[in-house]
């Protein structure tokens, strides 16, 4: 059996300055191929966590850490950053701070200029990016005028040209307006598609996370306190509620459905499954 | 609007020449500049080749041309009150004298700075600025260097817009200097907007530095690997052209220069200086062509 | 420092234009008709390029419109000088960091009452009561900076109401946030609007809230009202909807397609409106 992509054994992590552990005790691994949400309220330590994986703890901000943190069976402090992030990508929250090239196409060889990789290679990795998440219209535009969504999508894709295994998500539509925001999702979706890659994505809301993923992970003040399929998590209203953190609206629709003695019997989180149940229940 | 007359995108003739190349253009412009006696023929001719050559006219940037309209006339004013005899006839206030040669050292004067400045200008908006920070890689100089000032061009524009929301939010708390036509009041204006300008710019940085490092920014560093250039930036024939073209034009303003008796006198000193700055610029030519042969063939 | 007289409606505009000036020339609002009443709580709503914050930016006086006429309270705002205008209309901008102007949240907070020339006996009084009210008392002497993002937006609140102005217009309070810090600032300018008859302005995308806060919103699409009135009434024009990217929150749509009447908009109200229907 292959290593698990990524293995979290008994991690705890503290900043220096913080009087408590931002993360305690977390234990998961993620294969390749999945998609898995981490949701929790702000504070909850999801960033901290993202950050973790990245690399980006220990090597660029410093904590305590104590368990074990492996990429790939190999534990991230005994690799450098500049290994790490071939393998693993992450997509920050702010689509200002991710583009730093006039042009589009200069922002996806970027990354592979960096490395030093030949120019051959990267002319064709340009390609198949741009193919793969279809903005070959983009790639002559100036970064700056782009829109948010295009912004996110073009720091996605010079992610991908690094063709990293796993790819890490930060909040990656909250400072997007709904059409940006579904044009980032729908992106991460092709990827997502693939089943070659491991996912993780840390959202506030869990509406797309609960269409796209195989599992999602709720964080409370550092601890992982939930980590099921997507029906499951939506289900469990008290661990939701003292995480604070709500599910879909259609979830708690159906919680509160089946409250009030309504027959569901596999409970509809999404908009699709309830309009089914519910055309199946009610008189026509 | 465009601060600093930035990088106007565009697929003109000028947009297209080498950084460079624009760079040696502009500096054998300056010096002709210096040298010829007609002042008002240099702004006209660099005006000309902006719009002839690099499709921007002179609209565009009239509002630098206004700015510099006062400037120019208190040079004037300065020289006309300031040098010596002979005087016009008329005074100033019946009183103070008007000297007749201030009137042409002054009028040469202003116009060879206003076609300083065009020139400049010239070279801002149609230089890409990270052509002309990946230029200044190419011949020799350091990445990180070049990158920053490439990539500190990129956020104007972002910076822009910040500080009209910033304007906007001092309004909302009743703050009554902004516009204001007051130069101490406006200035402290400018004074009060750095701060949430700054503080933004600086959150910001935390970001942008993490995304570049992961995305390999000292990756060539560390790991002892060699950067890929992959852009293309190359002296082309229209590029060696231009630069021909500028070092004859130079020669033939130098020639010009002497034979209307208006090359200007330099002492000793200052020739020799000229000679050791002459040989320091010839040695960093060769090793751009150097650098530059070295490059192309990766 | 004087409030001006009240009037019935809070915004009047009448076939409002603006035009970007050159280089930009972008027709952002292409006649906008609207009334907003005095204490009312209205979303703005509309993808970006609608003109939503061009709107915005007009009523709050930023922005003289090209053609038309936009009172507020009977004035024409942007003729104001700033001082007058933070009275009626108080403008909150999205991001947070673009407000801060002061080293200590105190004195950020004071700083639109020296604007407008309050004493510092009145400035003392108002200042502590509004930091009170939003909780941020505790941290009147901390630097605005070291503020996590949730209580930057608190204050950036506080900065404007604290001038009491008639009309609040708030951008986006809810971009970054996650849902509970959201509700928070929403549950805040509800109780301002029902405390202190403030009217609400409010800018987002989250039709959610939308639904249960707002009792009016305004459509804007292509630079003109598309739909206004109460959410129930809008949210049900799906059709009219679907041009202007809006969609509905998932209890509305649901409610759509099995033809619930009246159209729910909040779960309580899907789940009642369900139960009611499954009884029948």
């Amino acid at each position: 059996m292959a290593d698990p992509v990524i293995a979290l054994e008994r991690v705890t992590l503290r900043y220096p300055t913080a009087p408590s552990p931002t993360l305690r005790d977390i234990s998961f691994r993620v294969e390749p191929g999945e998609f898995v949400g981490i949701v929790g309220s702000t504070g909850s330590g999801k960033s901290t966590l993202l950050y973790l994986l990245a690399g980006v703890i220990p090597h660029y901000l410093g904590a305590e850490i104590g368990g074990d943190v492996r990429i790939y069976g190999r534990r991230t402090q005994e690799l450098s950053l500049a290994r790490i992030s071939e393998r693993v990508g992450l997509v920050l929250q702010d689509p200002e701070a991710q583009l730093f090239n006039l042009l589009v196409r200069d922002e996806l060889a970027w990354g592979l200029e960096n490395r030093g990789l030949p120019r051959a290679e990267i002319a064709s990795r340009l390609a198949s990016t741009l193919g793969f998440f279809r903005i070959e219209k983009l790639q002559d535009r100036i970064t700056y005028d782009l829109s948010g969504g295009e912004k996110q999508r073009v720091a996605l894709a010079a992610v991908h040209a690094i063709a990293p295994a796993v790819y890490l998500f930060d909040h990656p539509t909250s400072q997007l307006d709904p059409i940006g925001a579904a044009e980032v999702i729908g992106a991460v979706r092709r990827l997502a598609e693939q089943q070659q890659h491991a996912i993780i994505m840390v959202e506030d809301k869990v509406d797309e996370l609960v269409e796209h993923a195989d599992r999602l992970i709720l964080l409370n003040e550092g601890r992982i306190v939930l980590d099921a399929g997507p029906r499951e998590f939506c289900l469990r209203k008290d661990l939701l509620d003292a995480a604070g953190v709500r599910p879909t609206q259609m979830a708690e629709l159906s919680s509160r459905l089946v409250e009030a003695g309504v027959k569901l019997d596999v409970p509809p989180i999404t908009l699709e499954e309830m309009t089914v149940a519910l055309r199946a229940l009610l008189p026509s | 609007m465009k601060l600093l007359y930035q990088f106007s995108a565009g697929d003109s003739f000028l947009h297209r020449l080498d950084p460079r190349t624009k760079l040696v253009f502009v500096v054998c412009f300056l010096i002709s500049t210096f040298l010829l006696p007609h002042p008002w023929v240099m702004p006209l001719v660099i005006i000309a080749i902006i719009w002839i050559l690099g499709r921007v006219s002179p609209l565009e940037y009239l509002v630098f041309i206004l700015f510099l309209l006062p400037l120019m006339t208190a040079i004037v004013l300065i020289h006309l009150l300031t040098d010596g005899p002979p005087y016009f006839d008329t005074r100033l206030f019946d009183v103070v004298p008007i000297s007749r040669p201030g009137w042409d050292a002054g009028l040469l004067v202003a116009f060879r700075l206003a076609a300083m400045g065009i020139a400049f200008i010239m070279f801002s908006m149609t230089t890409d600025p990270f052509d002309w920070g990946m230029a200044m890689y190419q011949s020799g100089l350091n990445y990180k260097v070049a990158f920053m000032f490439a990539f500190a061009m990129r956020f104007f524009p972002l910076l822009q817009e910040e500080l009209v929301v910033i304007r906007n939010a001092l309004t909302a708390r009743g703050y009554r200097a902004i516009g204001s036509r007051n130069p101490y009041v406006f200035l402290r204006s400018v004074a009060i907007s750095i701060m949430p300008l700054g503080l933004g710019a600086l959150r910001r940085s935390r970001d942008i530095a993490l995304a570049m490092e992961l995305r390999g920014f000292n990756y060539a560093e560390t790991v002892g690997a060699r950067r890929t250039v992959f852009r293309d930036i190359r002296m082309r024939p229209r590029d060696h052209a231009i630069v021909a073209v500028s070092g004859l034009g130079l020669v033939a303003a130098v020639w010009l220069s002497v034979r209307l008796g208006a090359f200007p006198e330099i002492p000793r000193a200052w020739l020799v200086f000229l000679g050791i700055l002459l040989v320091l610029f010839s040695a960093i030519a060769w090793r751009i062509s150097r650098t530059i042969k070295g490059q192309a063939s990766r | 420092m004087t409030s001006p007289p009240p009037a019935e409606l809070a915004v009047v505009a009448e076939g409002v234009e603006f035009e970007y000036p050159a280089p930009r020339r972008v027709l952002a609002l292409k006649g906008v008709t609207l009334r907003i009443p005095k204490g009312q709580f209205a979303a703005i709503v509309g993808q970006n390029g609608s003109g939503k914050t061009s709107l915005a930016r007009c009523i709050s006086g930023y922005l003289r419109p090209t053609r038309g006429s936009l009172r507020v309270a009977g004035t024409e705002v942007w003729r104001l000088r700033p001082a007058q205008r933070a009275t009626r209309v108080g403008y909150v901008f999205q991001n947070p960091d673009h407000q801060l102007f002061r080293e200590r949240v105190w004195d950020d907070v004071a700083f639109g009452l020296q604007n407008l020339g309050a004493s510092p006996d009145q400035i003392q009084e108002s200042v502590e009561q509004v930091l009170r009210r939003l909780e941020l008392w505790d941290k009147r002497e901390v630097h605005p900076f070291q503020l996590s993002r949730g209580d930057r937006q608190r204050l950036a609140i506080a900065a404007i109401i604290v001038m009491r102005p008639q009309l609040l217009i708030v951008d986006e309070p809810t971009t970054g946030q996650d849902m509970a810090r959201s509700r928070e600032i929403m549950d805040l300018l509800a109780r301002l609007n029902r405390d202190e008859g403030m009217t609400i302005l409010t800018i987002t995308h989250v039709m959610e809230l939308v639904a249960e806060y707002a009792r009016w919103v305004i459509v804007m699409h292509d630079g003109r009202v598309l739909l206004d009135g109460p959410p129930r009434q809008v949210f049900s024009r799906a059709e009219e909807l679907r041009i202007s990217a809006i969609s509905p929150p998932p209890v509305a749509r649901l409610g759509l397609s099995l033809g619930l009447h009246p159209l729910p908009i909040t779960v309580p109200e899907a789940r009642d409106a369900i139960l009611r229907r499954l009884s029948a």
